[in-house]
């Protein structure tokens, strides 16, 4: 906008600047070119009398010279003085004929400029210096780039991409409020997308405490209309079924979707839950081991573990390996095999995630760890590896992951091993 | 927002230029004042436009936006900053951006001092001006756009090219282009004295400040450029009739031809349609020397072919303005009125002589540029033309050239008395015999090309001393009376003086590094010695040393004279990764005129040793030095008081004029 209106201002002052004389009534006195002439040639006798004091010019030929001279003097004299009596105010253009000058000057200019402009230039895309660029490379810092992506929000709410960003990053940060509003602008000003509807329907789950609210089931259901084999809308609906006690639609539910998920499907294990408690209250025989934690609880922690959302940035205080108390707890009430088996599907997820993406160093850290705390040593010098391989060798990251390493002691074998493959590549 | 506020200015100053084109002209064709009056706004604006965008330009350069696909495909972050600043104009936009930016500057300047100037004689110059700016602005934002964008802007950009990364390049350009855009003032005048149909009186004393302030700029540039290419190509050669040199050189001479031929039409009227054709002449060689090489036809005719757009638009542009003008003069030139009378032996007819071999000179190079260029799109053979035929054709065409310089000023306007001149060159003549035996004595009588050539350059020395000492009449009336006379001589005396002299300063330059000039190539491992000229040099040690962008390995090594050591210098060489490229920082060391050249080349298999080559240049700051001679002769010959006139009964605002 304030570039339309610095460019709306460089034009009318350029187009103003040439017509205003145009639009000036009679004409200033100006001298005939014969004046100039005139002026010329009595310089040149001037100078012939310097030239021939210095001796640059003989005598005679200095004569011949100002003869010649004082001819072309003489007729420029005669020119100029035959322009003044004819007066040049008559030889002007009239007053119509300027005018239309004046106008289709005033109308050309900024038309043809606009045009123009408009299939060269890109008036949206703003500048990228690189002292705007640098910060997130300097801290990977999330909060960081929050800040900017509103502020630039701030300035310009009417960029659906930008609030497209924007949603996923908040439900990651557990800023659940914002980021259902984020998915509604999304909505509103991109359309409506089951993705999005995925993500709203998240968002208020989650400010629910986990429980699938009717705000939050209407937009999952908006979400499979779109796009009828949206898997995480499934799951929060089959995960609804159960949390409302109707077992019969949960059973129902809880089938379609493992069917449907992918066999590394992240909400696998919570899915399988869910059936088993669902046949449960149905009196059927549950498909494996006899589960007794309950669909409330799994959906807790799912929503945790956002199943729907594209893989990027890790769940601040997520619940994957025992840092998180309440996670922790959650999981306690279940039953060990179940406790085991949900936090090994988180695991599995994060370690999905940074295949995808490795370039997340407090995500390694925290699949390290998590490998450590089950007692899995061996995967957790394998993601060592995995880590250090992600970053160039002598990067922060790569130090900050080494320092990690010797503090839960793992450092001393692997960094061994992990040099011995930077070597071997 | 700055880029596109910079992408739209220069849109913005296309339509500008469009009006410039046309109201002007058309005002000058009925008198009319009002319409006149726009070319001086519409040429100031066209400036001010431009330079806004260009500034954008180059703010996103310094502050390394690479959503700006030029930016991001011409430097880098890690740049220093001062080259931050050259990468603007370091690659072909940002140069056409700055080739239109001088150009509209030229016509700002014409509009802001030109009030003076006959109105319908400024009215027809904007506009001549306005249809060339306007053609290559069409070609800028049509092909050759600077601001286009890139989203999502990457990291990291791809950096200078690394041999631009220098402070000569810094320089160099800016210069050139003043130089070969200033004569598009010349051409202006010149079609508007022909759409005119007459050539006012004020028109060669308004041409001549015109082409002497592009003569010097393109003096001082060429010979910038001449340095850069000896210290930094690592050749240790300062002049390769390189066809993108003889870009440059072929305006050059022949603007200094427009220069002389302009002298006669100012002081005697005479040669008018002859000046008036140079005009055009020299401008279309820069035309020529632009399109050469701004359109890639010199880095391969099928590289050009393949992706001809940019090529054939200046190829367009190139026919547009020569044929057109040459095409206008053919009409048009009969209709003028021709200049006064001069006996052949004058200084008139001088100056004829020296526009002859000049433009002679100038086709030569001419020719020699293009006819590879021709063989290869007619045959597809490829093949060089260089030095040697540069030697046997242009040297010739010089010789006698410079044999006559000294004459030039001596002799008399209408008619000149040689016999009378060439008593006066005596001393010169003395002085030029006396360097001839002196050199023939030295080198035992084996040098005579050698001998001869140093005795002209001190013909040209003492020659162009000559005319200054004789109208002070030191031997005439004493020293005192003398100094009195040479005081109040003209300065455009002192600057025919200086600029002549500048000639004989380069060329003994010349003759002495291409006679006297010592090489040795040799593998040296540190602790190493070799010989050059009675100095002793010694390879101390290599060491690597990081820079901004690159990485450089530095040698060291020390001068000794006798034992005595004169002076330690490095020679280095610099890899810049982004590239892939390698460059040399030659070791110079300047010793009077004299320098001592040292330049590495691969190291050995076994990365003990290095090639080094080490010259050893007598005089060879002459040549450049020569140049700033010639370029400050310009200098005193545009602030001659003589050029200030013209204008009628305006005496307060002839200083205002004269600084135009």
């Amino acid at each position: 906008m304030v570039f339309w209106i610095v460019a709306a201002a460089m034009t009318a002052v350029v187009t103003l600047a040439i017509v205003w004389p145009l639009l000036r009534g009679k004409d200033e006195d100006a001298h005939a070119t014969a004046d100039h002439d005139v002026e010329v040639y009595a310089a040149q006798l001037r100078e012939l009398d310097g030239d021939l004091e210095r001796g640059t010019i003989a005598e005679a030929e200095a004569a011949t010279a100002r003869a010649e001279i004082g001819r072309r003097l003489l007729r420029a004299a005669e020119r100029a003085r035959s322009a003044g009596k004819a007066g040049r105010a008559a030889r002007s253009f009239k007053r119509p004929t300027i005018l239309a000058a004046a106008v289709s000057v005033a109308v050309m200019l900024p038309a043809i400029s606009f045009v123009f402009y408009d299939t060269v230039g890109a008036p949206s895309l703003p500048d990228r210096p690189l002292a705007l660029r640098e910060q997130p490379q300097q801290d990977l810092d999330l909060a960081g780039l929050v800040e900017k992506a509103e502020a630039r929000l701030k300035q310009n709410p009417a960029d659906g991409g930008g609030w497209d960003v924007l949603a996923p990053i908040y439900l990651r940060m557990n800023r659940q409020a914002d980021a259902a509003e984020a998915y509604r602008r999304a909505i509103e000003l991109n359309g409506p997308s089951a993705s999005r509807f995925g993500g709203l329907g998240e968002a208020l789950t989650e400010i629910a405490n986990g429980e699938v609210t009717d705000d939050a089931k209407a937009a999952f259901e908006r979400a499979l209309q779109i796009n009828s084999s949206y898997l995480p809308a499934k799951f929060f609906l089959a995960l609804d079924a159960s949390q409302e006690q109707r077992p019969a639609d949960a059973e129902t539910r809880w089938t379609e979707l493992i069917s449907q998920s992918p066999p590394n499907a992240p909400w696998l294990r919570i899915a399988e839950a869910g059936l088993a408690d669902a046949r449960q209250r149905l009196g059927k025989p549950a498909p494996a081991a006899a589960n007794e934690a309950p669909a409330q609880e799994a959906g807790v922690a799912a929503s945790d573990s956002q199943p729907g959302s594209p893989p990027g940035v890790a769940n601040g205080e997520g619940g994957f390996a025992g840092p998180d108390a309440a996670a922790v707890e959650a999981a306690s009430q279940m039953s060990g095999g179940d406790r085991q088996a949900m936090i090994e599907g988180m695991v599995e997820t994060l370690a999905a995630r940074l295949k995808q993406s490795p370039d997340d160093v407090e995500g390694w850290k925290r699949l390290i760890r998590s490998y450590t705390v089950l007692g899995k040593t061996g995967e957790a010098k394998a993601a060592l590896g995995d880590a250090r391989r992600a970053f160039p060798e002598d990067s922060a990251a790569a130090r900050e992951i080494a320092a990690f390493a010797g503090e839960i002691g793992l450092s001393g074998e692997i960094g061994l091993s992990g040099e011995e493959e930077s070597t071997s590549r | 927002m700055i880029v596109e506020i910079g992408h739209f200015a220069l849109v913005l100053s296309l339509s500008v230029a469009l009006v410039q084109s046309v109201l002007p002209m058309f005002g000058a064709m009925r008198g009319d004042q009002r319409l006149m009056e726009t070319g001086t706004i519409a040429a100031t604006g066209c400036f001010v436009l431009i330079a806004i965008a260009f500034s954008a330009l180059m703010t996103s350069y310094v502050t390394s936006d690479f959503s700006v696909l030029n930016v991001f495909e011409n430097s880098n972050s890690k740049q220093p900053l001062l080259y931050k600043f050259t990468s603007t104009w370091g690659n072909h936009e940002g140069s056409m951006l700055l080739w239109v930016l001088i150009l509209a500057f030229f016509g700002a300047l014409v509009a802001l001092f030109g009030r003076d100037l006959p109105a319908t004689l400024k009215a027809n110059v904007l506009s001549v001006q306005a249809w060339i700016l306007t053609a290559f602005l069409l070609f800028i934002l049509l092909t050759s756009n600077p601001f286009q964008r890139l989203d999502p802007a990457p990291m990291e950009g791809q950096d200078l090219n690394p041999i631009l990364q220098d402070i000569g390049l810094a320089i160099h350009p800016p210069m050139l282009y003043l130089g070969y855009v200033g004569f598009s003032i010349a051409f202006s005048f010149a079609i508007a004295a022909l759409i005119d149909g007459r050539i006012d009186a004020a028109w060669a004393r308004w041409v001549r400040p015109w082409t002497l302030i592009a003569w010097i700029f393109l003096t001082l540039g060429i010979s910038m450029g001449s340095y850069w290419a000896y210290y930094e190509l690592g050749w240790g050669g300062w002049w390769f009739w390189d066809p993108v040199e003889n870009a440059s050189f072929m305006p050059w001479l022949a603007g200094t031809a427009l220069l002389h031929s302009a002298l006669v039409m100012e002081k005697r009227s005479a040669l008018k349609i002859w000046t008036i054709l140079l005009a055009i002449l020299t401008f279309s060689l820069s035309l020529l020397g632009t399109f050469l090489v701004r359109s890639g036809v010199l880095t391969s005719v099928h590289a050009f072919a393949t992706d001809p757009t940019r090529g054939v638009f200046i190829l367009a542009i190139l026919c547009f303005f020569i044929g057109g003008a040459l095409v206008l003069f053919a009409i048009r030139a009969s209709a003028l009125e021709g200049g006064g009378l001069f006996a052949p032996i004058s200084r008139e007819g001088a100056l004829v002589f020296n526009n002859l071999f000049l433009t002679t000179a100038a086709a030569t190079v001419l020719v020699g540029t293009l006819y590879p260029l021709l063989l290869e799109v007619l045959t597809g053979e490829k093949i060089s033309v260089g030095a040697p035929f540069f030697d046997l054709t242009f040297g010739p065409i010089m010789v006698p050239l410079l044999f006559a310089v000294p004459f030039g000023p001596l002799l008399g306007w209408k008619r000149g008395d040689l016999l009378g001149a060439a008593q006066r060159l005596y001393f010169a003549a003395c002085c030029a015999l006396a360097a001839l035996i002196g050199i023939l004595a030295y080198t035992g009588g084996t040098r005579i090309l050698t001998a001869f050539g140093f005795g002209l350059a001190f013909w040209l020395l003492a020659g162009s001393l000559t005319d200054l000492f004789s109208r002070a009449a030191f031997l005439k009336k004493g020293w005192r009376t003398g100094l009195a006379r040479l005081l109040g001589l003209p300065r455009s005396a002192f600057g025919t003086t200086l600029a002549h002299f500048g000639l004989g300063v380069t060329l003994l330059g010349i003759v002495s590094v291409s006679s006297f000039q010592e090489e040795v190539i040799t593998t040296m491992a540190p602790g190493n010695s070799a010989e050059i000229a009675g100095y002793t040099l010694t390879f101390d040690r290599i060491a690597q040393r990081p820079g901004p962008n690159f990485e450089a390995q530095a040698a060291h090594f020390s001068v000794r004279r006798g034992g005595v050591v004169m002076t330690e210098m490095d020679s280095a060489k610099r890899f810049f990764p982004v590239r892939q490229m390698t460059t040399t920082e030659s070791g110079i060391w300047t010793h009077g005129f004299s320098q001592l050249y040292v330049s590495l080349g691969d190291p050995s298999a076994d990365k003990q040793s290095i090639v080094v080559r080490i010259w050893w240049k007598p005089l060879v700051t002459l040549i450049w030095i020569g140049t700033v001679f010639m370029a400050v002769g310009g200098v005193f010959s545009l602030a001659d008081r003589r050029l200030r006139v013209g204008a009628p009964m305006r005496g307060h605002r002839k200083a205002a004029l004269a600084e135009a």
